[in-house]
């Protein structure tokens, strides 16, 4: 029995099936790098073979991910290689400012075809009241080329992790057009640094130099690297399930879903909520890349640091998905001329920016207009903090009356919503004028301290509610097309925003609390860790690290049998509140 | 550090496991009111795919059921003798129209199960219908139910279809306070009111005064009701109304209900000269979208219904959290006479799945079932005239060992409910078995046609629904025009062959 069942485990670790793809957070994906590793341990310092070795593993990961898809990826590598090395060689500017453009081209269209051709199709047929269908002519030749249909030529599916390797590809091609490295010499190892498998489907985006003199080094890992490898993946492992998992099919997801079920305070609960479980699902993928990639020997690039420390839109940016803001800055913002050309360039620079940005994440308004939000939140930041306490109040108390005025005239939900969020504005900034007049900026003295903490944890407060409301807009549904999706979100937004506005039944909050309780209980946990200062993350980071192997054994097996419990776990029942 | 000392260390993380996993008992470990679960060696080796059907495939290609069900083989026997049919005189015959609505009923899987068969159940509510726009009044179909047709998602594609039938319009009635939106209608309320509710948490009556709705409000002094349709709303009869509808009960004689339209300042004011259950009607003359209401006095209002002078209303009436047990708890006359007062014609019950999760045994089922039996059979006697339909529950998943699927009891409490219920004289159309029948509930929230507590419809899902009902409504319109069009002996048709759907409806 236990051998049929082996030989059932390891037919289907090897075949591809749409259904399950190879998931950090199933059993099946921990067998396939155990296996990886072992191999890998015997080829840890020949170079070649060794980089060959995983660039094919790689490959093989992605088959087992998207299928034939991994055709696909071949193909990036090889023009990217090609062209990369044909800019290289050359010595006309000219010449290598075309393939530089080719190769950037070679990449957009890539990823314009796979993920936004029912964007841009949608676009088309609003603007010119067509009714143009999308046909993956692709599919068509592929099938042909292949002898059987593989393909549906129906719809264009999009290849998993294609906006990671594509950015990554744009940024290899880039850099060695700017003479800021040289091409990798041998295909398998730029194969190898574009596909590595632990950040090939969810980053993070990893740049050349970072990366390429890495993959010419011999294996070594410390002790204490070791340690922190392992407590990354752990870390990552319980973040997912717990924090993003867990918390989205108990609640998140059904808010979302059908706001109108619910209160007030559970839709705006829900967009606080939302924000903890969308950045440990994403930091805690990177979390596990990280780890693998450090056993391996390779240090992927950080890309989140506690985003929700920040203090303003601004830092928030420098703070979540580090390493694709720091690509659209180099490879959009300072090509575009940056804060080099005046005030109202450098505006709008960084919306062009941020609506790119968004559209990155998802192909449809909605991610557009969520980009929009950031954007404009950076823009009227870097404003505000030039503007004298005075006048910030007055803005503010101005901004008041405004929504009070148009709440009266209107009756909305929304204007509603701007009265809470103003007045709350208002009061923080008519209080830190009042402190400024009457103390002044002195942080020497124990009351400086407090009030320069508790301004600072204002900021951080405001910027969390800030961020959570653009993500009204962030959340994707599967199985629409760019223009239901828009739809989609669009009505969610209204919704949402007509329950927080509007019937929150005060009354029933004690009860809600008790109702949700484990995912309340989960998001102020999980906001108090993310919380912490710095030196006790690395205190406890670097206490795991040191542990003895054996009791690591023992914390590892722990971790997953907690995580099991959640993934087993009941889901709660709908909670029904009588209003 | 040496490489070797790390691969150890990963396998060993993993033989730890596996040994878990052969002797962790598979029953679970309880523990502090928590079952501590971990999987056998078997489960984690294997995978199982828990998207089986027990009853009815899905469709892969995207959607999840087509609005008919393709058999290919017996499509193409239908579809040649739609072909012969046309081809030849027999258009005409009544045996083969029959014949064909007996295929199309094959075709539509039989999600609807009549009484006895009778392919004529729904016709007397039909005729009453049809009759609706020469008597000059309105025939209401009450959609009661739990919360899946909350936000007027279902209802509103049954209504769609009746008004564009058999002409009406306007949401239909409205409880004074709606604290759970709809798509269809704005409303609001302003002014002290008590709520008391036959189900759920709230103020109960001793006198069992709950009326239509199953709640009434209790105003002593003066209250405004605002109601403002939607323009933008994609079922276009809803939009407008032109009749409003006052359901109440004048506790000291001095009630007074004024109604105004800011467009046309259209008021007139009604004052009640009894004391007991009463209506007030207004007819504005042309459809409105927006009204006012203002209501003073001491009275209990029980609903307000905004509908058009003939044709069909349909109401949307959730229960968040009921079970369904909720009939026999409100007075048996007033229900009556508030049915009467109505005109209703058809009453949609669709209740089951708050209990599903309660189920433990068949004990446990047999009980509900017996209990749900005991509601509708006293409804149907307080208005014997109108048609009842019973919706079953829909599929509804549950986590086993970390894999949804649907709850062992649901199956067995759907034959039974049906069996009860049709035994009974009561159609049912049985949603569960619509849906794809086992585990289709995961495909479902897969396709984003159901939410994440694999338990309520999302928009696309419930207009699914909403469509599958309405197709089976079709079929037997069809067959009831068929037979109104030949002027066919119903009592000689019932009993024919064709007529005997034992074949069809019983053969799952």
């Amino acid at each position: 029995m236990l051998l049929q069942n082996l030989k059932i485990f390891f037919e289907t670790l090897f075949s591809f099936d749409s259904k399950y793809p190879l998931l950090f957070t199933q059993f099946y994906f921990w067998a396939f790098f155990a296996i990886v590793f072992a191999i890998f341990s015997l080829l840890r310092n020949k170079i070649l073979l060794r980089n060959a070795y995983l660039f094919f593993v790689s490959l093989f990961f992605y088959y087992k991910t998207s299928g034939l898809f991994v055709l696909m990826l071949v193909f990036t590598v090889l023009y990217g290689y090609f062209i990369a090395r044909r800019i290289d060689r050359l010595k006309s500017r000219g010449w290598r400012k075309f393939y530089m453009i080719l190769g950037v081209v070679l990449n957009l269209s890539v990823l314009a075809y796979f993920k936004y051709a029912y964007f841009f199709t949608d676009v088309y047929n609003s603007l010119f009241h067509c009714n143009v269908e999308v046909v993956n002519y692709l599919a068509r030749w592929t099938n042909e080329f292949i002898g059987r249909d593989y393909f549906d030529c129906s719809k264009i599916l999009l290849p998993v992790g294609i906006s990671f390797f594509t950015f990554q590809n744009i940024s290899y091609i880039v850099d060695v057009y700017k003479n800021k490295i040289h091409h990798v010499g041998n295909i398998l190892d730029f194969g190898f640094y574009l596909t590595f498998f632990p950040q090939l489907v969810s980053g993070p985006i990893v740049r050349a130099e970072q990366f390429i003199p890495q993959i010419h080094k011999k294996y070594f890992l410390s002790r204490k690297q070791f340690g922190i490898a392992v407590f990354w993946i752990l870390n990552g492992l319980l973040k997912k399930i717990i924090l993003s998992d867990y918390i989205a099919v108990n609640f998140v997801n059904r808010v979302f879903t059908n706001p109108l079920f619910f209160t007030g305070f559970e839709n705006l609960m829900s967009l606080f909520v939302y924000s903890l479980q969308v950045y440990a699902d994403f930091s805690g993928y990177t979390d596990m890349a990280t780890g693998m990639a450090m056993l391996m020997g390779f240090y992927l690039p950080k890309n989140f640091d506690s985003p929700y420390k920040s203090a303003n839109p601004g830092e928030f940016w420098k703070r979540w998905h580090i390493s694709l803001s720091s690509w659209l800055k180099d490879y959009l913002y300072i090509p575009l001329g940056g804060n080099r050309k005046g005030n109202v360039r450098t505006g709008i620079n960084i919306m062009i920016t941020m609506l790119l940005g968004g559209l990155w994440h998802g192909a449809s308004w909605n991610f557009v207009i969520w980009g929009g939000l950031n954007g404009i939140g950076i823009l009227i930041y870097k404003r505000w903090r030039f503007i004298t306490d005075g006048t910030k109040t007055m803005a503010t108390l101005l901004l008041f009356a405004i929504m009070l005025m148009l709440d009266y005239l209107y009756d909305l939900p929304l204007f509603r919503i701007g009265i809470v969020w103003s007045g709350v504005i208002f009061v923080g900034t008519f209080i830190e004028s009042i402190y400024r007049v009457f103390v002044g900026d002195r942080h020497s003295n124990r009351i400086g301290k407090v009030a320069s903490w508790l301004s600072k944890a204002w900021n951080v407060f405001l910027t969390f509610i800030f961020i959570s409301f653009t993500r009204l807009f962030f959340r994707s549904s599967s199985n629409l097309s760019p223009a239901e999706e828009s739809v989609h979100a669009w009505r969610t937004a209204k919704e949402m925003v007509s329950m927080i506005g509007g019937q929150w039944h005060f009354e029933q909050i004690p009860q809600i609390l008790y109702a949700h309780r484990f995912v309340f209980i989960l998001f102020v946990t999980g906001m108090i860790i993310h919380w912490l200062p710095e030196k006790y993350k690395r205190w406890y980071r670097l206490n795991f690290a040191m542990l003895p192997m054996w009791v690591m054994v023992l914390v590892a097996v722990l971790v997953v049998f907690v995580v099991y419990q959640f993934i087993t776990a009941e889901v709660q029942p709908f909670v029904y509140f009588q209003f | 550090m040496k490489i070797g000392r790390i691969v150890l260390f990963i396998f060993t993380v993993i033989l730890l496991l596996a040994a878990m996993c052969a002797f962790f008992p598979q029953e679970g470990v309880h523990c502090f009111n928590v079952t501590l679960r971990f999987p056998s060696l078997e489960k984690v080796l294997t995978r199982h795919d828990n998207t089986n059907f027990d009853t009815f495939q899905t469709d892969d290609a995207g959607g999840i059921l087509p609005e008919m069900k393709e058999d290919s083989a017996f499509m193409a026997v239908f579809n040649d003798s739609i072909m012969r049919i046309a081809d030849s005189a027999e258009l005409q015959s009544v045996t083969d129209i029959m014949k064909c609505s007996e295929h199309q009923l094959k075709l539509n899987d039989s999600f609807l199960y009549l009484p006895e068969n009778q392919l004529n159940y729904f016709d007397k509510f039909f005729a009453s219908a049809e009759k609706s726009k020469t008597e000059g009044r309105t025939v209401r179909v009450l959609h009661y139910g739990d919360s899946q047709i909350e936000l007027d998602r279902i209802s509103c594609v049954l209504r769609e279809y009746f008004q564009e039938l058999f002409g009406g319009m306007g949401p239909g009635l409205l409880p004074l306070s709606q604290t759970v939106p709809t798509y269809s209608v704005t409303q609001g309320v302003t002014g002290d009111f008590t709520k008391y509710v036959a189900y759920g948490e709230g103020g109960r009556d001793a006198f069992h005064n709950y009326g239509i709705m199953g709640k009434r409000f209790h105003i002593a002094d003066s209250v405004t009701f605002t109601a403002l349709g939607n323009e933008a709303n994609p079922n276009k009869h809803v939009r407008y109304f032109s009749d409003v509808k006052l359901l109440f009960n004048d506790c000291n004689g001095d009630f007074t209900a004024t109604l105004s339209n800011d467009d046309e300042s259209y008021s007139e004011k009604y004052i009640s000269d009894t004391t007991g259950l009463d209506m007030f009607e207004w007819n504005t003359g042309y459809p409105i979208n927006s009204m006012t209401l203002t209501l003073k006095g001491e009275a209990d209002i029980y609903g307000i219904m905004l509908d058009g002078s003939y044709g069909v209303s349909v109401d949307n009436i959730p229960m968040r959290g009921s079970s369904g047990m909720v009939y026999t708890l409100i007075d048996r006359r007033q229900l009556r006479d508030s049915y009467l007062m109505a005109n209703v014609g058809l009453i949609i019950m669709q209740f089951g799945g708050n209990s599903v999760p309660l189920f433990c045994d068949t004990t446990s089922v047999r009980t509900f079932v017996s209990n749900m039996l005991r509601q509708v059979q006293y409804v149907q006697s307080i208005n014997p005239q109108c048609r009842i339909l019973f919706v079953g529950p829909s599929d509804m998943s549950k986590n086993d060992g970390g894999e949804m699927v649907t709850y062992p009891l649901l199956p067995f409490a759907i034959d039974c409910l049906r069996n009860a219920l049709v035994s009974n004289g009561v159609a049912f159309w049985d949603m569960y078995r619509m849906m794809g029948g086992r585990n289709s509930m995961v495909k479902w929230v897969g396709a984003g046609l159901a939410g994440d507590d694999y338990i309520h419809f999302t928009n696309a899902g419930a207009e699914k629904v909403g469509k599958a009902m309405i197709n089976s409504f079709s079929i037997l319109y069809e067959l009831f025009l068929s037979r109104k069009h030949c002027d066919f002996n119903r009592d000689t048709l019932s009993s024919r062959s064709y007529f005997q759907t034992d074949s069809i409806l019983n053969n799952k």
